[in-house]
């Protein structure tokens, strides 16, 4: 079976070496001349200066001979500059067997022909780190023997050195090794067991002297090195092949086949103790492992293995060997785990296995460990592979243990006691300056003991403890990193800290049991104690720097409102009322742990201020749960110690103890109070009456707005909060326009003969014109749409009106509450605190009053009890509105001098909307007759049509017709003139079609002598204006009217400009000449 | 100072308004609704509509062959031998006289056993049988004929054929039909609760002039609620309600009626029972004094 596989294995490795390996070879050869070719080209770039150190490039040895003797040695100093050890590290990597120092002794003069064989065999001597002692021990000088061939040129040259430095010695060694092996399977095929025994020594014994010979010369001894160590190989595989190889077993004692095996692996072990280089000292060491490995498992192998691994991990001691370090510990690692998968669980292991395994592992483990707390890496500048090895090492001891872990609850006492020693051990690193190390070390202490801590369960710990006491540890240790300033593991140790709090609250929440209530709550009383010791620590620490308190890891500062401590804090009282849901006063008990909490916060603790937010979170939970056992009063009385709480927040956010804004606490405890205040509100008051809450919510908003009013001008708690009153207030009256809306327009209550809505609408036009006269005080938060809304309870005051006029009045009357609503706003805007877009307002309600007028008042089919119900009443007193309404609106009885767009305050900037509506405002004004003049006429019309006779409805429009024509002449204006002409048309037509056809006789007469006097006076009055120079002087338009209607030339053509400019004027003067009329 | 006034006579007002309600209300309750709100907001659309059929060129002649041409189709529900049918006619012609339209009111009894009534262009009146049977009084029989009335006088049935009139007489009877469609189907649930509670108010008002029981409204409206009780709808479902909810329309008539400045009415029980209308003979004993329920 062997052999098979020794064939397999060789035929693989010859492929490689036939194909493969060339192919590798002449890569790698190509990069090689490449990269010299280019570091020559700048050296040669660099000037007749750079030639020494170009010199030096190619060979430190020789080169430090050349250099000046102040030039910096590229020996590995661990106190040199920082220059040099960054170069150094970044030729330190694991393939670096150099652990000496390169002798750095200048020599001043060397003769000219010793500077010329240096330069002739530089390229065969090992450069800079992977020269072994042999070559640095090697005498400068040419010794006799020696190659002293001249230089050879250039390509061959550097092919020689490629393959004597490096892949010779591979290549070769592996066809050794191949052509061994088919040697082998020959003489098993001819020879005796202990023949072919004696054939493989030999050929060992034969590669060691091909070894020992070319060593001699310096380009070969790269090569010598890995006959060296494939001689050793093949020994080993001699010693081992008389174990398990039939063809090769020539010792039938066990004992004896142990000695020669042992004596196999101690001629590695020599190799790899003799061996410069790392490469071939972990090659060895590998091989004595494994041909171990190879062999039955027997607690006495096991020993061995573990001696060996120690034997090489005490290797890695004699220079910087990470790689080889590497090596040992997975070599062990790998025997390790192969014994105990073997043997079974620790349990049913056999005791010296399980003491040798825990023995080796420990001290391998340790070994690996102390390893880097050397001299050599005496240096704060962190090391990849150091690092890399230093992790590698602690996985492996932790692995190796968990082997042969028992479960035994005693491991809790030696975990601590291990991460105590690693920790303080981690404490030596920091004084070497071995800051990565002192880092990590730090924080596998810190692992170590929360694995201690976990093991607790062992001792009957629940989970919930175990999470309490490492988050102790966490805290413990994160304080500690504080103290010694050292920023990563505070870090590490603050977030580990804050994770921990919060995979316990989680946890709390969770794993809530009623039984151990007592127990839980004790936890978390615990938990809050040690938050906010935090707190108090990091108060303390932080008054002298900043940086020394741990919120500093977030970037946080002292006066921050956002602290983890204090957040977890509130998170932990939040709990409590969560765990407390069930006890009676938990929510009368709790308040006052978090008001202990927010005094304790004033009195210079400002960070408590995050635990405000979840604890009242948590007591909210709490008085919800309450909200559903409890009557409504029992729940009032529950709510007060919350009520009372938030109020605190509000007052004590005024103590500016630590000049600290506490804006938010301030403002997020009224907003709650307001929600609670509507809550309780609606609570308490429901169930005596569904109009209640609406009427209550009313008035909150009124006090809340006065609220807001006194507190924004002084400096205290409440003035903090000052907005969020008035939000609040505008909440409030928000809460009544919907529960108006959604529940008292459905009531129907009476109060005596008056429904209760009505009253609560009265008292609600009330509340809104207050709001409306009261705007929020000039505070800079106060800007923008907060200043803007008060604006709107006008609107939203006139709403409430005409809601109320529609739902209490039937429809037949609307039209007079309209017009009055106009006639009221037309007075109203000339007061001086209303605002002056109730103009606007007014002609709305104009509009709207002739709209009902004309098509509603005049002909409803409703049946008629009462004279009330008469609706062509309403449809007159409205008509006389309307005229009132436009006798006001067109001569300005009681106007006064109020600018336009002037509010309700003298600030008239606060009146925006009235500013808003300006344009529109004038347009109308200027347009009037069409806005004002026809919607009456027309509404009158059609009052006339839909409430008279139809006989009688000829005359009545004709009287109309007189009424505008007669206004067309008083006030100057054709249009008016021109629309009762054409109406005159239409009546007239009427009277043709219409009356002579429909009407009896008598109404016909009637008709026609109507409509025949009417117009004659039509006639007369426009003649008595037209004479009358008093009316056509004084009015342009007019008299170019009526120049035109009659023919006079003596009136002055004017141009289209000036023409519409007299028109313009026309309005004003003849307003004006009325009113002096008038 | 004036400023504080204000503030203290508001909170005292409210003081007293709350100190009132809670002594007078109590125990109401009040589940939100928007139905109310909607019917609010129903009124302008509702204004704007009278307003398109009175500016539509149609007139009652239209109305009234339409309606003769509806009531030509439901010839067969009207059995003049029928005493329910003889009854309601009576009652209804009664009702109607004087109406302003100058329509003859026709009235066909539905062979259907749930409570209904419906009124169509014309003065063409539908009542089921369901509805005999479950009003008590004539009072209650005339507050619902004269809801019906009401939506005819008030010419919300000439909604659905308004256009289809003006198309017919212009010779375009398709697109009016699809304009009266859209109107419907746009407009109409904006405003059909609004024409509900009018027509309500009619009926109400009819019962006043008449001298009936004013509470005769809220009662046939209270046992139309216990019938069929009213199931909380959602704000959306509420405005495409076509009809108020029947319990908050027999609370506002019932409200009503207790304002309602009436000393002594007729409930008709017995004309009722007797299928007499009061018109025909009247009961002394039906005529009561002012009794609140």
């Amino acid at each position: 079976m062997l052999e098979l596989i020794a064939i397999f294995f060789g035929t693989i490795l010859l492929l490689a070496v036939l194909f493969g390996l060339p192919l590798f070879v002449v890569v790698k050869l190509i990069s090689l001349s490449r990269r010299v070719n280019e570091l020559e080209r700048k050296i040669q770039g660099m000037g007749p200066d750079a030639a020494p150190y170009y010199r030096q490039f190619l060979s430190p040895s020789v080169a430090e001979q050349t250099l000046p003797p102040k030039s910096p040695s590229p020996a590995w100093n661990p106190t040199g500059p920082a220059s040099d050890r960054t170069a150094q590290t970044r030729q330190e990597d694991w393939r670096s067997d150099s652990p000496v120092t390169v002798p750095s002794s200048p020599s001043a003069e060397r003769p000219p022909a010793f500077k010329d064989s240096v330069a002739a065999s530089r390229s065969s001597i090992p450069s800079g780190p992977q020269a072994s002692p042999e070559d640095r021990k090697a005498p400068q000088t040419p010794r006799a023997g020696e190659d002293r061939s001249p230089a050879l040129p250039g390509p061959w040259k550097k092919l020689e050195e490629a393959l004597a430095a490096n892949w010779t010695g591979i290549l070769g060694t592996a066809i050794l090794v191949v052509g061994a092996g088919f040697l082998g399977i020959y003489a098993a095929l001819m020879m005796g067991a202990f023949a072919r025994f004696l054939m493989i020594l030999g050929l060992a014994g034969s590669v060691f002297a091909v070894s020992q010979m070319i060593g001699r010369k310096a380009h070969w001894k790269e090569l010598s090195y890995w006959l060296r160590s494939g001689g050793g190989a093949i020994l080993l595989l001699a010693c081992v092949g008389t174990a398990v190889v039939p063809a090769l077993q020539w010792i039938k004692d066990e004992k004896l086949l142990l000695v020669l095996i042992l004596a196999g692996v101690a001629v590695n072990l020599g190799i790899a103790w003799f061996s410069s280089a790392q490469t071939f000292a972990s090659i060895h060491t590998s091989l004595s492992v494994l041909a171990l490995l190879i062999l039955p498992r027997s607690a006495l192998l096991f020993a061995i293995i573990g001696g060996i691994g120690i034997f090489s991990t005490y290797l890695s001691y004699r220079a910087k060997w990470e790689f080889h370090l590497l090596q040992s510990v997975f070599a062990f690692f790998i025997a390790n785990a192969m014994y105990a998968l073997h043997f079974g669980p620790a349990t049913e292991m056999p005791v010296p296995v399980r003491i040798i395994g825990i023995a080796a592992t420990g001290l391998i483990g340790a070994l690996a460990l102390l390893l880097h707390y050397r001299k050599p890496y005496h240096d704060q500048v962190f090391e990849r592979w150091p690092f890399l090895s230093h992790m590698a090492s602690w996985a492996t001891l932790a692995v190796g243990f968990a082997l042969y872990s028992t479960q035994s609850k005693y491991n809790t006492p030696i975990l601590f006691l291990a991460a105590t020693l690693v920790y303080f051990h981690a404490r030596r690193a920091r004084k070497q300056s071995i800051g990565w190390l002192y880092r990590t070390d730090s924080i596998m202490s810190l692992f170590i003991a929360l694995l201690a801590a976990m093991t607790l369960g062992r001792w009957g710990w629940d989970m919930l403890g175990l999470l309490v006491l490492c988050s102790g540890l966490l805290m413990a240790f994160s304080v500690a990193a504080n103290e010694e300033k050292e920023r990563f593991l505070k870090t590490v140790g603050s977030v580990l800290l804050h994770l921990s709090w919060l995979i316990l609250s989680l946890a709390f929440a969770v794993l809530l049991d009623q039984e151990k209530l007592y127990y839980q709550v004790s936890l978390l009383l615990l938990l809050l104690v040690e938050a906010v010791l935090l707190v108090v620590y990091n108060r303390l620490r932080s008054a002298s720097d900043e940086e020394l308190s741990l919120n500093s890891v977030y970037g946080l500062k002292m006066q921050s409102a956002l602290c983890p401590a204090g957040f977890f804090a509130g998170v932990f009282v939040g709990l409590l009322a969560y765990y407390f849901r069930h006890q009676t006063y938990a929510e009368y008990a709790l308040p006052l742990l978090a008001l202990g909490l927010l005094a304790l916060r004033h009195r210079g603790f400002p960070a408590l201020v995050s635990a405000y937010g979840p604890a009242l979170i948590g007591l909210h939970f709490l008085i919800a749960l309450r909200y559903h056992s409890l009557d409504p009063w029992p729940f009032f009385i529950s709510d007060l110690p919350l009520l009372l709480l938030l109020l605190a927040g509000i007052l004590l956010s005024g103590f500016d103890d630590l000049k600290s804004r506490m804006i938010w606490q301030a403002r997020i405890a009224t907003g709650l109070l307001s929600l609670h205040v509507a809550f309780l509100s609606y609570t308490v008051s429901e169930p005596y009456s569904g109009l209640l809450p609406g009427v209550i919510w009313l008035l909150l908003s009124l006090i809340f707005l006065e609220i807001h009013r006194l507190t924004a001008v002084r400096r205290s708690g409440m003035s903090l909060a000052a907005p969020v009153w008035f939000i609040a207030g505008l909440g409030f009256a928000a809460l009544f326009l919907i529960a108006h809306f959604f529940v008292h327009l459905q009531s129907e209550t009476l109060l005596g003969t008056v429904r209760a809505r009505l009253l609560i609408q009265i008292l609600a036009t009330g509340a809104f014109l207050y709001w409306a006269l009261s705007n929020p005080a000039p505070q800079k938060y106060d800007k923008g749409i907060l200043r803007r809304i008060p604006s709107f309870f006008w609107e939203m005051a006139l709403l409430l009106i005409s809601v109320a006029a529609s739902l209490e009045l039937g429809s037949g009357w609307l039209p007079v509450v309209w017009i009055l609503l106009a006639l009221g706003l037309r007075f109203a805007s000339q007061l001086s605190f209303l605002p002056g877009r109730f103009d606007l307002y007014a002609i709305f309600y104009f509009w709207v009053a002739a709209l009902h007028t004309g098509f509603l008042s005049g002909a409803s089919p409703m049946p008629e009890s009462h004279w009330a119900d008469r609706v062509w009443i309403a449809g007159l007193i409205s008509i006389a509105g309307q005229i009132a309404f436009l006798l006001l609106q067109y001569f300005r009885w009681f106007e006064g001098h109020k600018s336009s767009g002037e509010g309700a305050t003298s600030n008239s900037a606060l009146d925006w909307l009235s500013q808003w509506m300006e344009p529109l405002k004038n347009k109308l004004e200027i347009h009037k007759d069409g806005s004002i003049f026809y919607p009456l006429f027309f509404s009158v019309a059609l009052f006339l049509y839909w409430s008279f006779d139809h006989s009688l409805l000829t005359i009545l429009w004709m009287l109309e017709v007189l009424v505008v024509f007669s206004i067309g002449l008083k006030l100057g204006r054709n249009h008016f003139r021109y629309t009762a002409q054409g109406a005159l048309i239409l009546c007239v037509g009427r009277l043709i079609l219409y009356d002579m056809s429909q009407s009896s006789i008598v109404m016909r007469a009637i008709a026609f002598l109507g409509v025949g006097a009417i117009m004659i006076l039509m006639n007369a009055i426009y003649h008595r204006f037209r004479a009358d120079p008093s009316h056509t002087g004084e009015n342009p338009e007019m008299q170019s009217s009526l120049e035109s209607s009659t023919g006079d030339s003596r009136l002055r053509p004017a141009s289209g400009g000036a023409r519409q400019e007299l028109t313009d004027q026309a309005g004003e003067s003849g307003e004006k000449t009325i009113g002096t009329d008038t | 100072m004036k400023r504080f006034l204000f503030l203290a006579l508001l909170m005292f007002g409210g003081a007293v308004l709350i100190t009132w309600i809670a002594f007078s209300d109590t125990g109401s309750k009040l589940p939100p609704t928007a139905a109310p709100l909607f019917e609010l907001l129903g009124k302008p659309l509702k204004t704007a509509d009278v307003v398109l059929t009175r500016a539509v060129l149609i007139d009652d002649l239209d109305e009234k062959k339409l309606g003769d041409a509806i009531a030509l189709r439901y010839e067969s529900y009207r059995d003049e031998k029928d005493p329910d049918w003889k009854y309601l006619q009576n009652l209804v012609s009664h009702l109607s006289e004087n109406n302003k339209k100058g329509f003859e009111y026709r009235v066909f009894l539905l062979p259907d056993s749930f409570p209904n009534a419906a009124a169509a262009p014309g003065g063409v009146l539908f009542v089921s049988r369901g509805m005999l049977d479950l009003v008590e009084s004539e009072s209650e029989l005339v507050a619902v004929l004269g809801h019906e009335i009401g939506h005819v006088e008030l010419s919300h049935c000439m909604d659905m054929v308004r256009f289809e009139l003006l198309a017919r007489k212009m010779g375009a009877t398709p697109l009016g039909e699809l304009a009266d469609l859209a109107v419907h189907i746009i407009l109409s649930p904006s405003f059909s609760k609004t024409q509900e509670a009018d027509a309500d108010a009619y009926g109400f008002r009819m019962l006043l002039v008449q001298r009936y029981n004013p509470f005769g409204m809220a009662n046939s409206f209270q046992k139309l609620a216990d019938l069929v009780p009213d199931a909380s709808r959602s704000p959306i479902e509420e405005y495409f309600m076509s009809h108020p909810y029947s319990h908050l329309r027999a609370e506002k008539y019932r409200s009503e009626a207790k304002q309602a400045e009436v000393d002594e009415y007729y409930i008709g029980e017995a004309n009722l029972r007797l299928r007499q209308s009061r018109h025909e003979k009247e009961f002394p004993g039906e005529w009561s004094h002012r009794r609140d329920p």
